[in-house]
């Protein structure tokens, strides 16, 4: 049972615990007794998706959607976990919880938590421009939205998906003509997946094997991806693509390709302070644009929004300009 | 414009690059670019400053706002450019951009940029805010020998000095480093403020010669470029001599300006 002495408060007779409060190991719900993406240990663990900043190890049992179980026990190992349908109720200690898509990876999922008709949702992180490989982002109605921030500033204005991608495609035409191996720079599990699921193919595509593991497992959930091959297995023809993890590019592991060009795709690549020293940049991001955050916030109906991840004291001072009653998580 | 900032990219690592800019676009963009890759570049029409503010009002974000953005970018030609709404319609060309600023006035230069900055994207709109305020700069291409007579221009930082003269060693970036591009006189008006600085700002001492952080930025004519395998930078500079000091601005602006010859 959770502590509802601790929670507790009145305030002329009406009760004002929280939905959710904001603790040291993360968001958490006192009458359900259960933290949305902890980052530390607990009991029970609703987490939105896979990446390692919101699954993290050692929890007793974990909740998530069935699209991101498979990854997240990829990662984790050995783990007591359950998943459940987008859209799907339980009720866990009189408190109903669904999940929801938020367009950012595959799996990817905003948490609903209502008590007693009172809604609030917690956002994960989200992409509001829907892809070619994960669930779409849905909006979801809600008395109080949390929401994450990581480019919540006006200077953060995303393209369309689909000129980025024929710019990546054009890069790597040129490459292959010019005989250069083309380099991608993306995450391992998200990025990666969405930048072969999209690009206009120009040659065969080849992985890091940390890539090609991720990309192994969400092909077998029936995601559509298209053929890959682990760098190694077979000679490396001079019109690839290769897709591998920023952190490896600097090391070894390259220098055998030969002449090859390097890229990166991340919503970073809109600053050039961020560009600086990189190779030929392409500004692609799996989090909501300020446009998409601003449109995200409205489209929930919610009153109350509390910013988290990313620029929280612009993001909420903006927020409570607009009329919102605004806050930040922590 | 598009093609040009592909342009000013590829001149980083392809020699080639303003051959093949040559068979992509028109006559006047052609010329154009050459003019703005020889030094040759337009006047200030408006300030970074008074760009960036314009761009707030056109994307309706206010001062406090603008001032969170620009602590993120540290350069305000892309601040004001990465504000602004997506283009309508076709982009303009290299060339109609530059003629539209060369016609401007301080009294139409708020629509002139308005109206350009509706044709094109953000990365675009970055060199078009630059052009406007006269703080455009181009790398130095891979040297190769070119034409003398003709007088060029390059912005390198100052690294060692010799109070006597005085005289001081000046640098490029190379890939992180600051590689000496030659010692030449400094006679500029402003060598007493310069020399107080150096005093501030002493490294270390080498006998007659102080070290000090690359930081000052000057502007080097110099006739035409050879290449020197003797010299770390690898390039001759013919008849070097220093003709500005550019201070227009913030340790923000030196980085943009540094940013711009990271790599040859």
């Amino acid at each position: 049972m959770p502590d509802v002495r601790a929670q507790l408060r009145y305030l002329g007779g009406m009760s004002v615990e929280p939905v959710l409060t904001f603790t040291k190991k993360g968001i958490y719900c006192p009458a359900g007794d259960f933290y949305i993406d902890p980052t530390q240990a607990v009991d029970r663990a609703l987490v939105t998706h896979g990446h390692s900043d919101h699954a993290y190890r050692g929890h007793k049992t974990y909740l998530c959607t069935d699209a991101a179980l498979p990854v997240i026990r990829h990662r984790l190992g050995r783990i007591t976990a359950e998943g459940v349908g987008y859209g799907e109720a339980r009720t866990i200690g009189g408190v109903q919880v669904s999940f929801h898509p938020a367009g950012h990876v595959p799996g990817s999922a905003q948490i609903r938590v209502e008590r007693a008709g009172e809604v609030w949702v917690v956002s994960g992180d989200y992409k509001v421009e829907a892809d070619r490989l994960c669930e779409a982002f849905a909006p979801v109605a809600c008395h109080t939205f949390i929401t994450e921030c990581t480019f919540g500033l006006p200077i953060f204005q995303w393209q369309p998906e689909a000129t980025v991608l024929a710019e990546i495609a054009a890069w790597w035409a040129r490459n292959a003509a010019e005989g250069r191996v083309s380099v991608l720079a993306a995450y391992s599990f998200g990025k990666a997946q969405r930048l072969m699921a999209g690009i206009p193919l120009q040659g065969p595509i080849h992985t890091h094997p940390a890539v090609e593991s991720v990309t192994a497992v969400l092909r077998a959930q029936g995601y559509a991806l298209p053929p890959t091959c682990e760098v190694g297995l077979t000679p490396l023809p001079r019109d690839a693509l290769v897709i591998a993890p920023p952190n490896v590019l600097n090391g070894d592991w390259v220098s055998t390709f030969g002449p090859m060009s390097v890229g990166f795709a991340s919503g970073w690549m809109a600053l050039g302070v961020r560009r600086r020293g990189l190779g030929a940049a392409f500004v692609l991001s799996d989090h909501a644009d300020w446009p998409g955050l601003n449109a995200a916030v409205r489209s929930t109906g919610a009153e109350r929004v509390y910013a988290t991840h990313g620029y929280v004291r612009p993001f909420r001072q903006w927020l409570e300009t607009q009329g919102y009653d605004a806050g930040i998580v922590g | 414009m598009i093609r040009f900032v592909a342009l000013l990219a590829a001149l980083q690592h392809d020699p080639d690059a303003l051959a093949r800019y040559q068979t992509e676009v028109g006559p006047a963009d052609f010329v154009a670019a050459e003019a703005l890759l020889t030094g040759r570049r337009p006047r200030r029409l408006v300030t970074l400053d008074t760009l960036m503010h314009w761009a707030a009002e056109v994307a309706a974000v206010p001062d406090w706002l603008l001032a969170a953005s620009m602590e993120v970018s540290g350069d305000r030609a892309e601040t004001a450019a990465l504000l602004l709404p997506p283009p309508v319609g076709e982009p303009l060309g290299l060339a109609e951009v530059v003629d539209a600023l060369a016609r401007a006035t301080p009294v139409t230069a708020h629509a002139v940029m308005l109206r350009l900055w509706a044709r094109l994207p953000a990365m675009a709109n970055v060199v078009v805010n630059r052009l406007a305020a006269g703080s455009f700069r181009t790398a130095v291409p891979k040297p190769r020998p070119v034409p003398t007579g003709e007088v060029h221009h390059l912005y390198a930082v100052m690294v060692l000095v010799q109070p006597a003269g005085p005289e001081v060693t000046l640098a490029l970036w190379q890939g992180g480093v600051a590689v000496p591009i030659g010692r030449m006189p400094l006679t500029l008006p402003e060598v007493p403020e310069i020399m107080a600085w150096v005093r501030g700002n002493t490294l270390g001492k080498f006998g007659p010669v102080r070290q000090v952080p690359p930081e000052l930025v000057f502007q080097v004519a110099y006739a035409g470029l050879t290449e020197n395998r003797r010299r770390k930078s690898g390039i001759e500079l013919g008849a070097p001599r220093i003709t500005a000091w550019v201070r227009d601005g913030t340790a923000g602006q030196l980085d943009d300006l540094i940013a711009s010859h990271a790599e040859r």
